[in-house]
Protein backbone atom coordinates (compact mmCIF):
# COMPACT_ATOMS: atom_id res chain seq x y z
CA UNK A 1 0.00 0.00 0.00
CA UNK A 2 2.55 2.46 0.56
CA UNK A 3 4.81 1.59 -2.25
CA UNK A 4 1.73 2.25 -4.25
CA UNK A 5 1.46 5.99 -3.05
CA UNK A 6 4.67 6.47 -3.05
CA UNK A 7 4.75 5.20 -7.00
CA UNK A 8 1.67 7.65 -7.51
CA UNK A 9 3.60 10.60 -5.72
CA UNK A 10 6.75 9.87 -7.77
CA UNK A 11 3.88 10.18 -11.33
CA UNK A 12 2.26 13.10 -9.89
CA UNK A 13 5.52 14.94 -9.75
CA UNK A 14 6.98 13.76 -13.34
CA UNK A 15 3.05 14.90 -14.56
CA UNK A 16 3.80 18.20 -12.77
CA UNK A 17 7.31 18.34 -14.33
CA UNK A 18 6.04 17.71 -17.64
CA UNK A 19 3.65 20.84 -17.35
CA UNK A 20 6.07 23.42 -15.93
CA UNK A 21 8.83 22.43 -18.33
CA UNK A 22 5.85 23.11 -21.12
CA UNK A 23 4.55 26.44 -19.77
CA UNK A 24 8.36 27.60 -20.23
CA UNK A 25 8.71 26.70 -23.51
CA UNK A 26 5.31 28.95 -23.81
CA UNK A 27 6.84 31.39 -22.16
CA UNK A 28 10.02 31.93 -23.87
CA UNK A 29 7.89 32.08 -27.38
CA UNK A 30 5.97 34.02 -25.70
CA UNK A 31 9.13 36.95 -24.97
CA UNK A 32 10.03 35.57 -28.92
CA UNK A 33 6.80 37.15 -30.27
CA UNK A 34 7.57 40.39 -28.17
CA UNK A 35 10.74 41.12 -29.19
CA UNK A 36 9.90 40.39 -32.82
CA UNK A 37 7.02 43.00 -32.54
CA UNK A 38 9.13 45.25 -30.66
CA UNK A 39 11.90 45.42 -33.64
CA UNK A 40 8.98 45.23 -36.27
CA UNK A 41 8.03 48.40 -34.68
CA UNK A 42 10.91 49.90 -34.44
CA UNK A 43 12.06 49.17 -38.27
CA UNK A 44 8.75 50.73 -39.16
CA UNK A 45 9.54 54.23 -37.38
CA UNK A 46 13.21 54.16 -38.51
CA UNK A 47 11.79 53.29 -41.84
CA UNK A 48 8.85 56.30 -41.76
CA UNK A 49 12.17 58.30 -40.40
CA UNK A 50 14.18 57.70 -43.58
CA UNK A 51 11.45 57.91 -46.29
CA UNK A 52 10.61 61.62 -44.50
CA UNK A 53 14.05 62.91 -44.23
CA UNK A 54 15.09 60.94 -48.13
CA UNK A 55 11.45 62.95 -49.17
CA UNK A 56 12.73 66.44 -47.62
CA UNK A 57 16.07 66.14 -48.86
CA UNK A 58 15.03 65.50 -52.74
CA UNK A 59 12.26 67.87 -52.49
CA UNK A 60 11.70 70.73 -55.14
CA UNK A 61 12.92 73.27 -52.91
CA UNK A 62 16.34 72.02 -52.20
CA UNK A 63 16.95 71.05 -55.68
CA UNK A 64 15.96 74.29 -56.62
CA UNK A 65 18.48 76.25 -53.18
CA UNK A 66 21.22 74.29 -54.95
CA UNK A 67 20.53 75.50 -58.23
CA UNK A 68 20.41 78.83 -57.36
CA UNK A 69 23.51 78.90 -55.21
CA UNK A 70 25.62 76.81 -57.77
CA UNK A 71 24.68 79.21 -60.64
CA UNK A 72 25.16 82.52 -57.91
CA UNK A 73 28.49 80.85 -57.40
CA UNK A 74 29.74 80.25 -60.69
CA UNK A 75 28.87 83.74 -61.84
CA UNK A 76 30.86 85.15 -58.84
CA UNK A 77 33.65 83.13 -60.15
CA UNK A 78 33.44 83.99 -63.76
CA UNK A 79 35.56 86.42 -66.02
CA UNK A 80 33.95 89.20 -68.06
CA UNK A 81 32.97 87.26 -71.69
CA UNK A 82 32.59 83.81 -70.25
CA UNK A 83 29.22 81.95 -70.74
CA UNK A 84 27.73 78.71 -69.51
CA UNK A 85 25.22 76.40 -70.40
CA UNK A 86 22.69 74.71 -67.82
CA UNK A 87 20.97 71.88 -69.43
CA UNK A 88 17.04 71.75 -68.93
CA UNK A 89 16.73 68.42 -68.04
CA UNK A 90 19.44 67.45 -65.48
CA UNK A 91 19.96 65.64 -62.25
CA UNK A 92 18.65 67.97 -60.17
CA UNK A 93 15.34 68.00 -61.97
CA UNK A 94 13.61 69.72 -64.80
CA UNK A 95 14.32 73.47 -65.01
CA UNK A 96 11.69 75.22 -66.11
CA UNK A 97 13.40 78.89 -66.15
CA UNK A 98 16.21 80.42 -65.18
CA UNK A 99 15.68 84.08 -64.38
CA UNK A 100 18.38 87.13 -63.83
CA UNK A 101 16.95 89.93 -61.81
CA UNK A 102 18.26 92.38 -59.15
CA UNK A 103 21.30 90.75 -58.83
CA UNK A 104 19.96 87.89 -57.86
CA UNK A 105 19.41 84.27 -59.36
CA UNK A 106 15.77 82.42 -59.78
CA UNK A 107 15.58 79.02 -60.86
CA UNK A 108 12.21 76.99 -61.38
CA UNK A 109 12.68 73.82 -60.86
CA UNK A 110 9.49 71.34 -62.04
CA UNK A 111 7.36 73.83 -61.46
CA UNK A 112 8.01 74.66 -58.14
CA UNK A 113 8.72 78.93 -58.75
CA UNK A 114 11.33 80.72 -57.56
CA UNK A 115 10.44 82.69 -54.77
CA UNK A 116 13.85 84.12 -52.96
CA UNK A 117 16.68 83.38 -55.21
CA UNK A 118 20.51 83.85 -54.43
CA UNK A 119 22.46 87.18 -54.69
CA UNK A 120 25.59 87.08 -56.43
CA UNK A 121 27.83 90.08 -56.53
CA UNK A 122 29.68 89.88 -59.63
CA UNK A 123 30.94 93.11 -60.73
CA UNK A 124 30.43 92.10 -64.55
CA UNK A 125 26.91 92.54 -66.07
CA UNK A 126 25.03 89.05 -65.92
CA UNK A 127 22.14 88.25 -68.58
CA UNK A 128 20.56 84.62 -69.62
CA UNK A 129 18.97 83.76 -72.97
CA UNK A 130 16.93 80.34 -73.65
CA UNK A 131 19.19 78.44 -76.45
CA UNK A 132 17.19 75.00 -76.98
CA UNK A 133 17.49 72.43 -74.62
CA UNK A 134 19.86 74.96 -71.98
CA UNK A 135 20.27 78.16 -71.00
CA UNK A 136 23.05 80.08 -71.52
CA UNK A 137 24.28 82.40 -68.79
CA UNK A 138 26.89 84.87 -70.14
CA UNK A 139 28.85 87.40 -67.67
CA UNK A 140 30.40 90.81 -69.99
CA UNK B 1 -1.71 28.47 -20.57
CA UNK B 2 -3.29 31.45 -22.70
CA UNK B 3 -6.61 30.31 -23.58
CA UNK B 4 -7.18 30.49 -27.30
CA UNK B 5 -10.02 33.41 -26.64
CA UNK B 6 -6.70 34.86 -24.70
CA UNK B 7 -4.72 34.63 -27.13
CA UNK B 8 -7.00 36.21 -29.65
CA UNK B 9 -7.04 39.37 -26.97
CA UNK B 10 -3.73 39.85 -27.25
CA UNK B 11 -3.69 39.49 -30.96
CA UNK B 12 -6.28 42.57 -30.87
CA UNK B 13 -4.56 44.55 -28.70
CA UNK B 14 -1.41 44.16 -30.69
CA UNK B 15 -3.22 45.72 -33.86
CA UNK B 16 -4.15 48.48 -31.64
CA UNK B 17 -0.91 48.90 -29.97
CA UNK B 18 0.61 49.28 -33.89
CA UNK B 19 -1.97 51.40 -34.94
CA UNK B 20 -0.85 54.05 -31.69
CA UNK B 21 2.39 53.51 -32.70
CA UNK B 22 2.38 54.69 -36.05
CA UNK B 23 -0.12 57.52 -35.39
CA UNK B 24 2.31 59.15 -32.92
CA UNK B 25 5.31 58.22 -35.67
CA UNK B 26 3.30 60.18 -38.52
CA UNK B 27 2.44 62.89 -36.05
CA UNK B 28 6.04 63.56 -34.56
CA UNK B 29 7.44 63.50 -38.81
CA UNK B 30 4.88 65.11 -39.88
CA UNK B 31 5.13 67.97 -37.94
CA UNK B 32 8.77 67.97 -37.52
CA UNK B 33 8.79 68.35 -41.34
CA UNK B 34 7.06 71.29 -41.54
CA UNK B 35 10.04 72.62 -39.16
CA UNK B 36 12.72 71.32 -40.61
CA UNK B 37 14.35 73.64 -43.35
CA UNK B 38 17.85 72.12 -45.56
CA UNK B 39 19.76 75.11 -46.07
CA UNK B 40 23.19 74.91 -48.02
CA UNK B 41 25.85 76.52 -46.76
CA UNK B 42 28.02 78.63 -49.70
CA UNK B 43 29.37 80.96 -47.39
CA UNK B 44 32.99 79.69 -47.69
CA UNK B 45 32.81 79.40 -51.21
CA UNK B 46 31.64 83.22 -51.26
CA UNK B 47 34.49 84.39 -48.79
CA UNK B 48 37.29 82.35 -51.32
CA UNK B 49 35.91 84.19 -54.32
CA UNK B 50 35.62 87.55 -52.50
CA UNK B 51 39.19 87.47 -51.50
CA UNK B 52 40.15 86.86 -54.89
CA UNK B 53 38.19 89.48 -56.57
CA UNK B 54 39.41 92.22 -54.07
CA UNK B 55 43.36 90.56 -54.47
CA UNK B 56 42.39 90.92 -58.24
CA UNK B 57 40.99 94.41 -58.24
CA UNK B 58 43.83 95.74 -55.45
CA UNK B 59 47.11 94.40 -56.55
CA UNK B 60 46.76 93.03 -60.16
CA UNK B 61 49.84 91.29 -61.22
CA UNK B 62 51.18 91.70 -57.32
CA UNK B 63 51.34 95.35 -57.80
CA UNK B 64 49.50 97.40 -55.12
CA UNK B 65 49.78 100.80 -56.04
CA UNK B 66 48.20 102.85 -53.03
CA UNK B 67 48.22 106.22 -55.11
CA UNK B 68 45.13 105.05 -57.15
CA UNK B 69 42.93 104.98 -53.83
CA UNK B 70 41.54 108.01 -52.93
CA UNK B 71 41.11 108.63 -49.53
CA UNK B 72 37.34 108.57 -49.92
CA UNK B 73 37.74 105.19 -51.45
CA UNK B 74 39.45 103.88 -48.27
CA UNK B 75 36.33 103.07 -46.29
CA UNK B 76 34.50 101.80 -49.50
CA UNK B 77 36.85 99.31 -50.64
CA UNK B 78 33.65 96.77 -52.14
CA UNK B 79 32.17 99.92 -53.80
CA UNK B 80 35.12 100.59 -55.43
CA UNK B 81 35.79 96.89 -56.59
CA UNK B 82 32.73 97.28 -58.07
CA UNK B 83 31.47 94.47 -55.41
CA UNK B 84 28.78 95.95 -53.55
CA UNK B 85 27.06 93.90 -51.58
CA UNK B 86 25.48 93.67 -47.47
CA UNK B 87 26.69 90.73 -46.57
CA UNK B 88 29.85 91.21 -46.79
CA UNK B 89 32.27 93.05 -44.85
CA UNK B 90 36.11 92.93 -46.20
CA UNK B 91 39.03 94.82 -44.33
CA UNK B 92 42.24 95.21 -46.01
CA UNK B 93 45.89 96.33 -44.21
CA UNK B 94 48.65 97.14 -45.75
CA UNK B 95 51.89 96.34 -44.36
CA UNK B 96 55.34 97.24 -44.99
CA UNK B 97 58.27 95.16 -44.58
CA UNK B 98 58.53 95.21 -40.71
CA UNK B 99 55.23 94.66 -40.03
CA UNK B 100 53.94 98.02 -39.65
CA UNK B 101 50.25 99.16 -41.08
CA UNK B 102 50.94 101.79 -43.55
CA UNK B 103 47.37 101.83 -45.41
CA UNK B 104 43.84 100.31 -44.40
CA UNK B 105 40.49 99.72 -46.47
CA UNK B 106 37.42 98.42 -45.42
CA UNK B 107 33.64 98.00 -46.36
CA UNK B 108 30.77 96.53 -44.88
CA UNK B 109 29.44 95.64 -41.50
CA UNK B 110 32.19 95.49 -39.23
CA UNK B 111 29.59 94.47 -36.44
CA UNK B 112 29.51 91.09 -37.79
CA UNK B 113 33.10 90.71 -37.46
CA UNK B 114 32.59 91.84 -33.47
CA UNK B 115 29.78 89.40 -33.36
CA UNK B 116 31.53 86.76 -34.58
CA UNK B 117 34.40 87.61 -32.11
CA UNK B 118 31.63 87.28 -28.88
CA UNK B 119 30.80 83.62 -30.10
CA UNK B 120 34.63 82.90 -30.72
CA UNK B 121 35.67 79.78 -28.78
CA UNK B 122 32.07 78.51 -28.04
CA UNK B 123 33.18 75.78 -30.42
CA UNK B 124 31.14 75.97 -33.17
CA UNK B 125 31.75 76.28 -36.67
CA UNK B 126 32.51 79.29 -38.37
CA UNK B 127 31.58 79.92 -41.66
CA UNK B 128 31.97 82.60 -44.32
CA UNK B 129 35.17 83.70 -42.11
CA UNK B 130 38.60 83.61 -43.87
CA UNK B 131 41.79 85.87 -43.12
CA UNK B 132 43.80 86.06 -46.04
CA UNK B 133 47.46 87.08 -46.03
CA UNK B 134 49.79 87.49 -49.12
CA UNK B 135 52.90 89.01 -50.10
CA UNK B 136 52.84 92.71 -52.96
CA UNK B 137 54.82 95.23 -54.49
CA UNK B 138 53.70 98.12 -52.57
CA UNK B 139 53.34 101.23 -55.04
CA UNK B 140 53.88 105.07 -53.60
CA UNK B 141 54.81 107.72 -55.49
CA UNK B 142 58.01 107.23 -57.66
CA UNK B 143 59.09 104.14 -54.87
CA UNK B 144 58.53 100.51 -54.91
CA UNK B 145 58.43 98.50 -51.64
CA UNK B 146 57.99 95.10 -50.44
CA UNK B 147 55.23 94.15 -47.59
CA UNK B 148 52.26 92.55 -47.95
CA UNK B 149 48.23 92.41 -47.76
CA UNK B 150 46.21 91.27 -44.48
CA UNK B 151 42.68 90.56 -45.91
CA UNK B 152 39.80 89.86 -43.21
CA UNK B 153 36.86 88.61 -44.87
CA UNK B 154 33.17 88.42 -42.83
CA UNK B 155 30.21 86.73 -45.54
CA UNK B 156 26.89 86.96 -43.25
CA UNK B 157 23.88 84.43 -43.79
CA UNK B 158 21.25 85.04 -46.47
CA UNK B 159 17.87 85.47 -44.93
Amino acid sequence: MGSLLKMEKKVQFQRNLLYLSHLRIRKKGEVLNQVLVHIVLVGLIFAIFVFATAGRINGRDVKQQVLEKELALLIDSAEGGMEFGIQKAMINGKINNVEIKEGRVYVTVEGLAATKGYPYFSKYSVSVREEGNKFVVSVR
Amino acid sequence: MISKRGAMGEGVFMIYRLLLVSVIAFAIFGISSIFYAYEIEVRDSEAVILTRQVSECLAPEGVFNLDLISEDSRKSILSYCGLSNERFYVGVEVLNEAGDVIAEFSQGDSGSGWVRKLTQGAGQYDPGYRIFEYPVLIGQGISEIEGKIKMEVIVSHEF
